[in-house]
């Protein structure tokens, strides 16, 4: 009977610990929780212009170690939006954010921050991780990458204002089989049958293809005498990325706060390359004409294109950031067998011999991640507080979950196989890396790596954005061969005359128009 | 005791003012204000008197998108009347009674009916050059060798979307016509066919007259609805006007340069601007229809009643309810 | 068309002295041929009508296979409840759905009560300034609508009522057009002396409003409500600019979202979904009230 009752106790026991605490009580996170306030009524909003904090389980387990029964934020709600900046994610926040009724915690990309910044809508985090015995700042400053972290620093104050704990460096990924079809012949094309076959490949691509401006018009030239129903790229949105054809980009404003005339000479290549890639149609096109996010772009990345003619065609290539991986080109890879037909996905209810065979199976075209001309990065979503908000201790506490508890990062990363802007967490995964599947087995995560030391996120402005749209306006006139768009000088003094009304401030006269 | 009743008018007429003056009036005035600032949208404004209003003389945009509006309404109010009449001359004749004139005018009024952000996409997605529907037709019956660029080729864009705004509205404006028509009398139609008026001259000398009052209404509205021109053109390109620009309407514009470039102190002198091309066009038309209207067929009426009928159509077609100072007008 | 018409119509006057039994066959068959011809050219402009509406419906119950594979077809397929389900998990369609009712509805009812009050006031009142406030009214008539909607956002944002429908919905109260229009209608309808032996039978002003002046004028203000019930329901511009958080979306900023989304590959079916979503019911309404409605167009177009 004794026994008996022994045996429940602690039966009792590790449920309420597995069930309640989830084995996080031995280091209960540090919180300034303010006993003046009701949480359950209170909310926490946070606006975001991916959903990815809700997808990645980071509103769970905010809601678990915080709000949850007997946690200090008891009963609080979470808001959360999710708008993409396509859809006005600006247009939405900047107004809320002037007339104080922002979100509490909200999220951007670099170019937003920076302006956010600028605006003063952020809080200071630096000042809020000092006030926490939790955070050892100038340890997690060192653990997180300089220049990540700089990109966050408010130029006023000299101290951390938004932090992101990705880095988005951007690559080539494209399909090895084609290639090898392409240029299998040329010296130095690896041997199949190697381990890092796809690796390889990818290399020798990067190296003798993909490498400069000029390389990369032949490749695609290449790529369709090859064959010509095939395309490198679905469509010049695709090279966008390599406009600077260097590394060491120039800054679009200048010390004196102007536009700045080297940037203009610098982009000159790049928007040769936009014209001779365009065609009307598809077959005097160099690329699939599948414009980024369009159903035909999604679609060539499993299957062959058909188009209003009936014609089929291929795409090669897509430029695409860390994520690109993960949640664009990965979900619409599609599988074969051994005989090269189209393995469908096998339902949930399928028996495990088929699950087992479509786990093993090749994915068609056989996926390899190559390099540019140079280095780029694409997206990554910043996290800062609300300087306007009333319940700031609660937003920290949500950043805190995620930027500062790296058992909990690691744990993320190792589900979405993203690449971490922390050395602690990424360290080890990069050194006892396997290799991504989808890329037959290539250490993908090495070379973001490389990329990712390349890049210089200190030439980044508030007008960048801007900039690079109105002058991607006039560039698509001229490829289309617009009317009054007879030569590059006349997209350069189109492009003057935009800056001219668009941003007064930045204009100055004498620009170069070749 | 009939001033004490008549007091009670204000009473009737306050909520309206209130929420005229707080919703309607200051926003107004609010957007003439942000015209002389320059302001990003976030921080200070900063007063700079008329420096915007000088951009607009050096600013090619502008002309463009006027000249994009001028060349779609163009298109569309030809073959938009075009039809109508068409119709009218269909239904309202005396040899050959067709029927169906009350389904028929339903059926052509439902274009009407749809969001116009849901006809953009419909008609991005069939017009698609590569790999749309309408081209895809045309393929399969042989029609054409070479895909059509709809969407892609500036002029083509421009007439699509004329074409866009036919489909919607050229019910509406049979419905108009036909009622003006059938208010007049049957018999006038009657004795000029017995004295052996052909129907081109039947439609010269009666049908035309009888709506000409309402054919410069939907010429007007057609004008300044098309000057307003948004959720088309913005939905249907990628929100910037291409291709070429031919697509970028004022309000396109205005919208991109304040909501994309952050610069509301141009985007709301624009906004400025374009009130007042709108407000010269109504008072340019509302003295030619007059005119015209009094020479012809308002002899007996005074001047006065003429324009303030109008003003009275064209304010029924500005401003069909939705939020004052902010709906999508879509014609 | 017309010319083959009149041509024929000419022929018919020379011909007139022939034979009677020739000319009756001539004149029928005449008559079958302009008619084939009519007809031919209404069936082809009721097509152009509702093809589009077609096309959505029938792709709407499709998958997206089938749709970018087979092109267009005139069968239905058997897609629908797996769009519906996809169309619902990628998109907050049915909650943009019910804000959309909602808003829309308030707009009705407000736009149509007080622009009622609003015109009853100015017709049936003789007050101080009556004219002036009238006149302030017809010179904002020609200001354009969206002129002002960046002093809008910002004059919202100052009260706190950005990204609330109460934004959208409050201008309805003052909707000029309709008071315009109502105040054409109620010269017509209503007559003076009904009031005054109203007042003598000491009825008060609001009810008398509310009893006599408002049942009369219930056709005009019905005509105007449906018209602002369709505006609202397919404002996008306002509703962009000035709503942002994900569960105060409308109808038509969902749909305008569904074409960047992810599912256009996964399923172009479930966007079709969307669209019909958002076009069957004021099609729908639209059927039911046509006839009155069009009658009321008709009648605004003779009256002006």
């Amino acid at each position: 009977m004794k026994n008996f009752k022994k045996i429940a106790l602690i039966l009792l026991v590790s449920l309420l610990v597995l069930t309640g605490c989830g084995g996080g009580s031995d280091d209960e996170p540090e919180v300034d929780a303010d006993e003046s306030k009701d949480y359950s009524q209170e909310t926490l909003v946070i606006w975001s212009f991916t959903d990815e904090l809700q997808t990645a389980g980071d509103l769970d387990r905010f809601e678990e170690m915080y709000t949850a029964p007997g946690m200090p934020f008891e009963g609080l709600q979470i808001e959360f939006s999710a708008i993409p900046i396509q859809d006005g994610y600006m247009d939405s926040v900047l107004p809320a954010l002037s007339a104080g009724t922002g979100p509490d915690v909200f999220t951007g990309e670099l170019d937003h921050i920076k302006l956010f910044i600028e605006a003063g809508y952020y809080a200071n985090l630096e000042a809020m991780m000092e006030a926490d015995p939790d955070v050892d700042v100038a340890a997690e400053r060192a653990d997180y990458l300089e220049y990540i972290w700089q990109s966050g620093v408010d130029p006023a104050t000299d101290q951390l204002a938004a932090l992101s704990w990705q880095q988005t460096p951007g690559a080539i990924f494209f399909k090895v089989d084609m290639a090898a079809e392409i240029w299998g012949s040329e010296t130095g094309f690896p041997e199949e049958g190697s381990d890092n076959y796809n690796g390889e490949v990818s290399e020798w691509v990067s190296q003798n293809k993909f490498n400069t401006i000029e390389n990369l018009l032949a490749a695609q030239e290449e790529v369709k005498a090859a064959n010509a129903q095939w395309r490198l790229f679905p469509d010049d949105q695709a090279v966008r990325f390599f406009a600077a054809g260097t590394n060491n980009p120039v800054k679009w404003i200048d010390d004196d706060g102007k536009l700045n005339p080297e940037k203009i000479t610098e982009q000159i290549p790049y928007i040769e390359m936009v014209e001779a890639m365009y065609g009307d149609t598809i077959r005097e096109s160099l690329t699939a004409n599948a414009a980024e996010w369009s159903g035909p772009w999604f679609e060539a990345m499993g299957q062959d294109l058909t188009d209003a003619q009936g014609e089929k065609w291929q795409v090669m290539a897509y430029s695409m950031p860390t994520w690109g991986l993960r949640y664009i080109i990965e979900p619409n890879m599609v599988k074969v067998d051994e005989n090269g037909d189209l393995l469908p996905k096998p339902a949930e209810d399928a028996d495990q011999a088929t699950k087992d065979a479509y786990e093993e199976a090749e994915y068609k075209g056989n996926w390899g991640m190559a390099v540019g001309p140079n280095s780029y990065f694409w997206g990554g979503t910043y996290l800062g507080v609300n300087a306007d908000t009333d319940n700031s201790e609660v937003a920290y506490a949500f950043i805190k979950s995620m930027l500062f508890d790296k058992e909990r990062l690691a744990e993320r990363q190792s589900i979405d196989g993203d690449m971490y802007s922390v050395s602690s967490v990424m360290t080890p995964v990069i050194e006892s890396y396997e290799g991504r599947p989808a890329l037959g087995g290539m250490n993908h995560l090495e070379v973001f790596n490389q990329e990712a030391e390349k890049i210089d996120l200190s030439n980044i402005t508030t007008y960048d954005r801007g900039l690079n749209d109105l002058l991607g306006a006039h560039i698509t006139n001229f490829k289309e061969g617009a009317s009054g768009y007879d030569s590059i000088s006349d997209v350069l003094s189109k492009f003057y005359d935009d800056v001219q009304v668009t941003y007064p401030e930045i204009y100055v006269e004498g620009l170069p128009t070749n | 005791m009939k001033n004490i009743n008549d007091k009670a008018g204000y009473f009737f007429i306050t909520p309206f003012f209130l929420v005229f003056l707080l919703f309607n009036l200051y926003p107004i005035l609010f957007t003439i204000y942000l015209s002389m600032t320059r302001y990003r949208g976030f921080g200070n404004m900063v007063f700079i008197g008329a420096d915007n209003f000088k951009l607009i003389f050096r600013d090619p945009n502008v002309v463009n998108a006027f000249m994009n509006t001028i060349r779609i309404w163009g298109v569309n109010i030809f073959f938009q009347i075009f039809l109508a009449l068409l119709l009218v001359m269909v239904f309202s004749d005396l040899e050959y009674k067709i029927k169906g004139l009350k389904f028929f005018r339903v059926i052509f009024y439902l274009p009407n009916l749809i969001a116009a952000a849901t006809i953009a996409l419909i008609f991005a997605k069939l017009l698609d050059r590569d790999y749309g529907v309408v081209n895809q037709l045309l393929f399969s019956v042989g029609w054409i060798d070479r895909s059509i660029g709809w969407l892609t080729r500036p002029l083509l864009a421009q007439m699509s979307v004329s074409g866009i705004q036919t489909w919607m509205w050229f019910g509406n404006s049979f419905i108009l016509f036909m009622a003006s028509v059938q208010a007049v009398n049957k018999e006038i139609f009657e004795a000029a066919r017995i004295d052996g008026a052909g129907r081109l001259q039947i439609l010269r000398h009666i049908t035309l007259p009888s709506i000409k009052p309402i054919l410069m209404y939907v010429i007007i509205t057609g004008l300044i609805g098309g000057l307003q021109l948004f959720d088309i053109p913005f939905l249907i390109t990628d929100g910037r006007g291409f291709p070429a620009g031919s697509l970028n309407t004022m309000i396109v514009y205005i919208y991109n340069m304040a909501f994309t470039y952050n610069n509301y102190g141009y985007a709301s002198a624009l906004s400025f601007a374009l009130f007042l091309l709108i407000f010269m066009f109504t008072i340019i038309f509302a003295l030619v229809t007059n005119r015209v209207e009094i020479k012809e067929y308002f002899r007996d009426r005074n001047e006065r009643k003429a324009m303030n009928k109008t003003m009275n159509k064209a304010m029924e077609k500005a401003m069909p309810g939705g939020a004052p100072g902010m709906k999508g007008s879509e014609k | 068309m017309d010319q083959v018409i009149i041509r024929k119509e000419k022929a018919e006057d020379v011909e007139s002295n022939a034979k009677v039994s020739k000319w009756k066959i001539n004149i029928k068959k005449r008559k079958l041929l302009v008619y084939t011809l009519i007809y031919a050219f209404l069936g082809l402009l009721l097509l152009l009508s509702v093809i589009p509406f077609w096309i959505v419906l029938i792709n709407s119950t499709r998958d997206g296979f089938a749709i970018s594979t087979q092109g267009l077809t005139i069968r239905p397929g058997r897609s629908l409840a797996e769009n519906y389900r996809i169309l619902t998990t990628n998109a907050n369609i049915i909650p943009a759905f019910f804000n959309s009712l909602k808003i829309s509805t308030l707009v009705t009812i407000l736009s149509g009560y007080f622009s009622a009050l609003t015109a009853y006031g100015f017709h049936v009142y003789k007050f101080k300034g009556k004219n002036f406030l009238f006149g302030v009214i017809l010179l904002f008539m020609m200001v354009p609508s969206q002129m002002a909607f960046l002093g809008y956002v910002q004059w919202m944002t100052r009260l706190g009522l950005m990204d609330t429908h109460t934004a959208l919905i409050i201008p309805s109260v003052a909707a000029i057009g309709t008071v315009f229009f109502l105040r054409a209608y109620i010269s017509s309808s209503l007559s003076r002396d009904l009031i005054e032996s109203a007042r003598i039978d000491g009825a008060g002003e609001l009810h008398i409003f509310h009893r006599i002046a408002l049942p009369l004028m219930g056709p005009g203000v019905a005509t105007m409500s449906i018209f602002a019930f369709i505006g609202s329901w397919n404002n996008y511009l306002s509703a962009r600019i000035i709503l942002s958080s994900k569960s105060q979306e409308t109808l038509p900023m969902v749909i305008a979202s569904l074409r960047a989304m992810r599912i256009w590959h996964q399923n172009q079916g479930a966007i079709y979904l969307g669209f019909a979503i958002s076009i069957v019911p004021i099609v729908v309404v639209f059927i039911f009230a046509s006839k009155y409605l069009i009658e009321n167009i008709s009648a605004g177009a003779i009256k002006g």
